[in-house]
């Protein structure tokens, strides 16, 4: 999103450099990753995500 | 036989020409970006020192520009990073983060240079929640809160006259009894009163890295020893920059703060290598000077894939180095 448009999300997430990408797994939030990263990294942070079993 | 005549890496002023100039030599040049495509001027917001734009153009807008133009006399432009380039024959090979490898008889460097952190650890663990080495980036996030910028050059100013948009108090903290900043930006940054100056001071450590967000910074005075906690919530970092020269360290020569050594105009110790931009130049580190090395490295390069000399710079006739012509090299 837009920081500058949306001024109150980003204040609930305590963001404080962009980009930072927030990795949600039903609805609660399951990773984050700030800063630049390479398409590889991210994809691992994903799958992390989609090979851990559901609670 | 090479899958390219000429790669590329990078994608800053310095590249960006490199590949507008061997695209109208008709070397048909692959350019891989990296991952900070477009280079440092994608994080800064009026350029007002490039020539041709009066009232200054947005860096963001002349890199769109530079790209768009590259593309036009047939660049071919690969996103995603190098992980590992060999340099050790010919041709070169260089390995994308995709697993993809591509070789070439020429390569021009023009990864450039990144920002230089404290290296402190708690700078690093902090980096994104609190500490940044970008105001144009991250300031915003810090309206109405006191911050710290840390440097005493030109851009440690730009960062902290630019942050007082933003934040209520800005302290600068200096290594030295004075600034290295310019006149007209000292000038600036002095008649600030949003900013405030800590001289003879480093960074001991930046609190608190248990909670994962900036509390404090605690200073060090380097005349006294003294150690004073000052309570903000942001740290900006302005120290300098590194080139980013890990991926031929080994292979190509380097000076001893990592740059690498280039003669001849572009040419690095390796044949057929040539470097352009700041990975290169620590010294002048302008977009117009990284313009320049990279129409410089593109000409370089044209010259060495025809089998030419290596023109000779020095003023009394010295004999010429002369570059391997082309079908010796690419014997099997």
């Amino acid at each position: 999103m837009n920081v500058d448009e949306n001024p109150n999300i980003p204040g609930r997430f305590m963001i404080r450099g962009i980009p930072t990408m927030l990795i949600f797994k039903n609805g609660e939030l399951a990773d984050q990753i700030v800063g630049l990263a390479a398409k590889e990294e991210i994809a691992k942070r994903l799958d992390q995500q989609l090979l851990t079993p559901q609670l | 036989m090479a899958d390219r005549k000429v790669i590329i890496i990078g994608s800053g002023p310095a590249g960006l020409t490199a590949a507008l100039y061997t695209a109208r030599a008709n070397l048909k040049p692959l350019l891989i970006e990296g991952l900070e495509a477009g280079g440092q001027l994608m994080l800064t917001t009026m350029v007002e020192n490039w020539p041709g734009f009066r009232d200054g153009i947005m860096g963001p807008d002349l890199m769109a520009e530079m790209r768009l133009q590259a593309e036009r006399f047939g660049t071919e432009i690969l996103q995603g990073n190098v992980n590992r380039v060999d340099l050790k024959g010919y041709p070169f090979s260089v390995a994308m983060g995709d697993g993809r490898t591509l070789t070439s008889d020429a390569l021009i460097i023009a990864t450039g240079a990144s920002a230089r952190w404290l290296e402190i650890g708690s700078d690093r663990k902090l980096s994104g929640h609190g500490v940044s080495t970008c105001a144009t980036c991250d300031g915003y996030f810090f309206r109405g809160k006191p911050i710290a910028v840390i440097g005493g050059g030109d851009s440690a100013m730009e960062e902290a006259i630019y942050l007082t948009r933003f934040a209520t108090k800005v302290t600068v903290v200096h290594r030295r009894d004075s600034l290295r900043a310019s006149k007209i930006m000292q000038d600036k940054a002095f008649a600030n009163s949003k900013i405030e100056f800590i001289w003879d001071s480093d960074i001991a450590e930046i609190r608190d890295v248990g909670k994962g967000e900036v509390s404090s910074i605690v200073v060090r005075n380097l005349k006294t020893g003294k150690q004073t906690e000052i309570p903000l919530d942001g740290v900006f970092i302005a120290i300098g920059h590194t080139p980013n020269t890990d991926l031929f360290r080994g292979q190509i020569e380097l000076d001893e703060t990592g740059y690498i050594k280039t003669h001849h105009g572009s040419r690095t110790s390796v044949p057929g290598v040539f470097a352009a931009g700041d990975v290169q130049d620590h010294i002048y580190r302008q977009a117009v000077t990284a313009a320049g090395s990279g129409c410089m490295a593109a000409i370089d390069a044209e010259r060495y894939l025809d089998g030419l000399p290596v023109p000779d710079e020095t003023t009394d006739n010295a004999a010429c180095l002369v570059a391997p012509p082309m079908n010796e090299i690419l014997k099997p």
